[in-house]
């Protein structure tokens, strides 16, 4: 089995002799023509991860391997690492052939060998018509190419991309990220994609590692990263909206199970607790997340529980109900027929202030250790099994 | 990042174009306490045997240098020091002063066109001495010859386009909406220019007051024509002591060399807090 | 288009804008414009970078003088006002706050500037930081806060004087996306709750569509559409208003109408009754052939009958095959982009459906409701449902 193409072992930052730590003991691996995001909130150190990788920083402690060699003394320009910022960062005084023919003529590369690699990457990225052009004359999106086919030019083995979508604007973000799958399938790159937008991270990676305080929360395959969250804090910041997350313990109760919040309790019928919850005994803290295209809303009076309508927020297919139940904040998603058609939730049910039931199949429901806020293997059972 | 510690090479070299920098310096200041004898004394002395302050008696009493068996000037360095810090605190003074309101009209309500900061700027764009001789005729119509309000005046209109220029980046640099929002909180426009644009482009004031009163501080031209008998400056003094006797009195022109720098490393010293930029952070999405 | 439903019962708008424009040397950045703000109501500007946005709302302010056109609060002209004059408060897109002052002096400048006895402000000033959540943050400079907190105290600063009207300009843009949608959510609340009038510039349409009571889609300096955000969205005034609005894009199909039977992409149905009218318009000038705006959440991806998720076989005329040119993940689900005779069709798909399929692949979807659906003139790209129904 060939190494991965790069394996970051046990790397931390610490600035200030301690003091803060930026990154904490990570670790993650890139195989060979894979795509990994890097998705976190602002200041959750991706971009300090980011920048140890290249060589702009020097880790603390921990390791960076490419192709199965450790790279920590190499400097930074000798990594054969690509790398795309968030502010495009082309010239904008050379026309877009130059700004192309850059990291290569730095190279010292030969001139006829230049020419070829230019035309070959102005073709690959559509250039072609703009070539003469200078960079300064394009639009964002274009001048966004330009650095990425610079970058390309120089064919690294790893393509480290720093936000590269977050200066265009919204409308032209499909386009683009539309264009960047079509230069990961054809090229087969090794991509590392940085990013606080979780629709760009879906939609462009095949694995996906969630950042938060400097710690790695989990790494998943995208497919399924959002159904399967391993952590609360992933669930909470993944899908639009996120989980909900109510939080309380777990009992048996008559006819079902019961889940005990700080003064009430829901009753889940027709179904059992796992073993898994059983082993640790009465009063352990869960934490139960649902999502909010499973929590039904149904009129008042037949709902298991009722919660307030605070608002409800228009998407255009379909809708979000902002609910209060009992203090805790609940989202449930309306599909899109719940104006025009007789859905199950009747629309004079829907005004602000007004009491909704709330239905949620049992099924549906991710427990979490609420000390941990890991994810527990095992969900509530149907049916009183045991 | 944090800021990496220099390589041996780098240190060394360093070290080579600092010494390069201050040699003038140090040269400047062993020759104002060198005795006479030294001043141009071969192979050069480079630290006198027995530091003097005569040199610097002498600028302020000019018999003190016969002493040494050497002829002196008869004027006394006084009024030149006098004279250069009228001058030039009242004119900076001034200067800034007109600068900031035209920076901030310039900057934020554009009036007068596009190329209003270009033909404010070619007030600049003139060497002194071109313009030297035709102020000498207009100012002795206007009887302002080798008067302190002439020199003031001129020195207003020579340096204001620097300070505008200079101050309306300052006043561009600074979002117009913290202006604008202070105005919906219900302030005059003057006032809202008053009490929040200039407190924020205090760094900008501060930088640009001390360029313009060295510019002012260090003017030789204009100085020296304009001058007759009643008003003097640093620069016009240090050209006078050169004597038939003794040639010129190093040591003495160095004296005063070293006096005319004092006020602006002391100024440099106290704001250079002040000159950091970056005063706008955190008020604005970045 | 000056009055809408929702003020006609309540008397005078609150801010009006009669014939807005503004030049700027020959460039026209708003071309008589005209709108009105019902007190009380959310009405969000909606449009792309550089349609007019800021400078309409800049024009509200007083912050610039209008080249033409008239600007009245509750009925009268404050055309000439000062913005002190004007009782408005604005939130700029950089927020704009003192950053050589605490969070508490930036909140309190409004009322400063009223010279309201000291306790009265402190006493305003902690209400409001209070339902803000900010005060523990009051005594930091802006300098030391995050972004969200910069962001309320930029909020309450506009909210300790209660101004006739706020504007806002992109408020939430540069803050990560979890935390922009907590902030409308509760923005939206706030209006609700104190019965505030909001008029919010933005670019981002799914703000718009959460938030507004009335959305005005500006474009080029012009007021293109103004409609609640349900008919924005099903049915937008033209082909670039349906394009901007809806994410995926929606997909304009060539269509037809033939023998009281629709025909679009490969499929048909019998003419849904929404068209009827403007079918009829369009048999008498002699066109048949017209653009059919379908959003993906209108087509479904026809598998093997196991995945499809109730098992329902469609009709054969109501489905079609394409070539799947695009894949794109989003979570849960994930767009499908199929190309089918030069025209690109977006659905979505669940993530067992999306196992099954490969780029390259041919792809057979439906289109099963037809009713509703906008459809636009293939030469004027205007919507040809909505003339029928009548404008205003």
């Amino acid at each position: 089995m060939s190494a991965p193409k790069l394996e970051v072992i046990g790397l931390t930052k610490e600035y200030k002799d301690g003091a803060v730590i930026a990154v904490d003991n990570i670790g993650f691996a890139v195989e060979s023509g894979e795509t990994l995001a890097l998705l976190g909130p602002s200041g959750c150190g991706k971009s300090t991860t980011l920048n140890m990788i290249v060589g702009l920083e020097q880790p603390s402690s921990g390791d960076i391997r490419i192709d199965g060699r450790s790279v920590i003394d190499v400097p930074a320009g000798r990594r054969d690492i690509g790398l795309v910022f968030q502010d495009y960062a082309v010239f904008t005084s050379m026309s877009v052939r130059e700004n192309l023919a850059f990291g290569l003529k730095i190279r010292k590369t030969d001139k006829a060998v230049i020419a070829r690699e230019v035309g070959k990457i102005a073709e690959f990225l559509d250039l072609w018509d703009c070539l003469d052009v200078k960079a300064a004359h394009l639009s964002g999106s274009e001048q966004q190419r330009v650095a990425i086919g610079r970058t390309l030019a120089t064919k690294p083995s790893l393509l480290l991309l720093d936000e590269p979508l977050s200066n265009l604007e919204a409308s032209i973000r499909p386009v683009v990220r539309r264009e960047l799958r079509r230069l990961q399938q054809e090229l087969h790159l090794s991509i590392i994609y940085v990013t606080h937008d979780q629709t760009e991270a879906l939609s462009l990676a095949d694995r996906v590692a969630i950042m938060s305080y400097g710690k790695i929360i989990q790494v998943e395959e995208t497919l399924r990263i959002v159904e399967r969250p391993g952590h609360v804090q992933v669930a909470q910041f993944l899908g639009e909206p996120p989980m909900n997350i109510l939080r309380g313990r777990l009992a048996d109760a008559e006819g079902g199970v019961a889940f005990v919040c700080a003064g009430f309790t829901v009753l889940f019928p027709d179904c059992s607790l796992p073993e898994q919850v059983r082993e640790r005994g009465p009063n352990k803290q869960y934490a139960l997340g649902f999502r909010a295209e499973d929590l039904r809303l149904i009129s008042p009076e037949q709902g298991q529980w009722q919660g307030e309508i605070l608002e409800v927020e228009i998407r255009g297919a379909d809708a979000v109900v902002n609910l209060n139940f009992r203090g805790n904040p609940l989202k449930s998603v309306l599909p899109g027929e719940f104006r025009a058609k007789s859905g199950p939730a009747d629309p004079e049910l829907l005004r602000n202030g007004c009491l909704a039931g709330l239905a949620l199949e049992p099924e549906n429901i991710v427990i979490f250790d609420a000390d941990s806020n890991l994810r527990l293997e095992s969900a509530l059972v149907r049916g009183s099994a045991v | 990042m944090p800021p990496r510690a220099l390589t041996l090479s780098g240190r060394i070299l360093m070290c080579c174009v600092l010494a390069l920098v201050l040699f003038p310096i140090f040269w400047l200041f062993m020759t104002a306490i060198k005795p006479p004898t030294d001043w141009n004394a071969s192979p050069a002395i480079w630290v006198p045997a027995e530091p003097t302050l005569v040199n610097f008696k002498t600028l302020f009493d000019p018999d003190a240098i016969r002493e040494y068996g050497v002829g002196g000037v008869s004027q006394s360095a006084g009024d030149a020091v006098f004279g250069s810090l009228l001058a030039s605190t009242v004119s900076t003074f001034i200067s800034v002063a007109l600068g900031t309101f035209s920076a901030i009209g310039l900057s934020r309500y554009s009036r007068g066109g596009r190329l209003t900061p270009l033909v404010i700027l070619s007030g600049r764009m003139f060497p002194p001495a071109a313009i030297a001789v035709p102020f000498v005729i207009i100012f002795s119509l206007l009887g302002l010859i080798d008067t302190y309000a002439g020199l003031i005046a001129v020195y207003i209109a020579v340096t204001l386009p620097f300070s505008t220029w200079m101050l309306k980046s300052f006043v561009d640099d600074l979002p117009r909406e913290i202006e604008e929002a202070a105005m919906l909180d219900g302030m005059s426009r003057l006032k809202a220019h008053l009490t929040v644009t200039i407190p924020l482009i205090k760094g900008g004031l501060f930088a640009t007051t001390m360029l313009v009163f060295i510019l002012n501080w260090s003017e030789f031209m204009f100085a020296l024509v304009l001058s007759y008998s009643t008003i003097n400056t640093i620069p016009v003094q240090l050209a006078k002591y050169v004597t038939a006797t003794a040639g010129t009195l190093y040591g003495v022109q160095a004296a005063l060399a070293v006096l005319a720098m004092l006020p602006l490393v002391l100024g440099g010293f106290f704001i250079q807090g002040h000159l950091a930029r970056g005063m706008t952070f955190g008020a604005i999405k970045q | 288009m000056t009055t809408t439903a929702a003020n006609s019962g309540s008397g005078v708008p609150v801010l009006e804008a009669r014939e807005l424009s503004k030049r700027y040397g020959r460039k026209t950045a708003l071309d008589n414009v005209s709108f009105s703000i019902p007190g009380e109501s959310f009405v969000a500007l909606l449009g792309p970078a550089g349609a007019g946005k800021t400078t309409t709302l800049r024009l509200l302010a007083g912050l610039e003088r209008e080249s033409g056109g008239d600007v009245l609060m509750d009925g009268s002209s404050v055309a000439g006002l000062e913005p002190k004059e004007r009782d408005i408060a604005m939130i700029f897109d950089n927020l704009a706050l003192y950053p050589h002052k605490t969070g508490f002096q930036n909140m309190a400048g409004p009322l400063l500037e009223r010279r309201l006895p000291r306790e009265e402000i402190k006493e305003r000033v902690d209400a409001v930081a209070e339902k803000l959540r900010i005060a523990h943050i009051l005594g930091r400079l802006p300098k030391t806060m995050s972004g969200g907190e910069r962001q309320r105290i930029a909020l309450g600063r506009a909210l300790v004087r209660s101004p006739r009207v706020f504007l806002l300009d992109e408020p939430l843009s540069s803050l990560d996306a979890p935390l922009r949608f907590k902030l409308r959510s509760e923005l939206k609340r706030l209006q609700r709750e104190e019965k505030h009038t909001f008029l919010m510039a933005t670019p981002d349409f799914s703000e718009a569509l959460a938030v507004a009571d009335t959305v005005l889609l500006l474009r080029a300096g012009k007021i293109v559409q103004e409609s609640s955000p349900e008919d924005l969205y099903a049915c937008p005034v033209d082909c670039e208003a349906a394009l901007f609005v809806g994410s995926p894009q929606i997909s304009l199909l060539r269509a037809v109408v033939r023998e009281e039977r629709i025909h679009c992409a490969g499929m048909s149905s019998p003419l849904p009754a929404s068209l009827e009218s403007a079918a009829q318009r369009l048999r008498q000038s002699g066109e048949d052939g017209f653009l059919l705006g379908v959003r993906p959440e209108r087509v479904r991806p026809l598998l093997s009958p196991s995945s499809a998720p109730d098992g329902k076989a469609p009709d054969a005329s109501s489905s079609s095959v394409g070539e799947v040119v695009d894949i794109e993940s989003q979570g849960l689900r994930s767009i499908v982009t199929v190309c089918r005779d030069k025209e690109q069709i977006g659905m979505f798909c669940s993530a067992a459906q999306r196992a099954e399929i490969r780029i390259g692949q041919s792809l057979a979807f439906t289109l099963e409701d037809w009713e509703g659906l906008p459809a636009f003139d293939r030469i004027t790209r205007k919507n040809i449902v909505r003339q029928g129904a009548g404008q205003g």
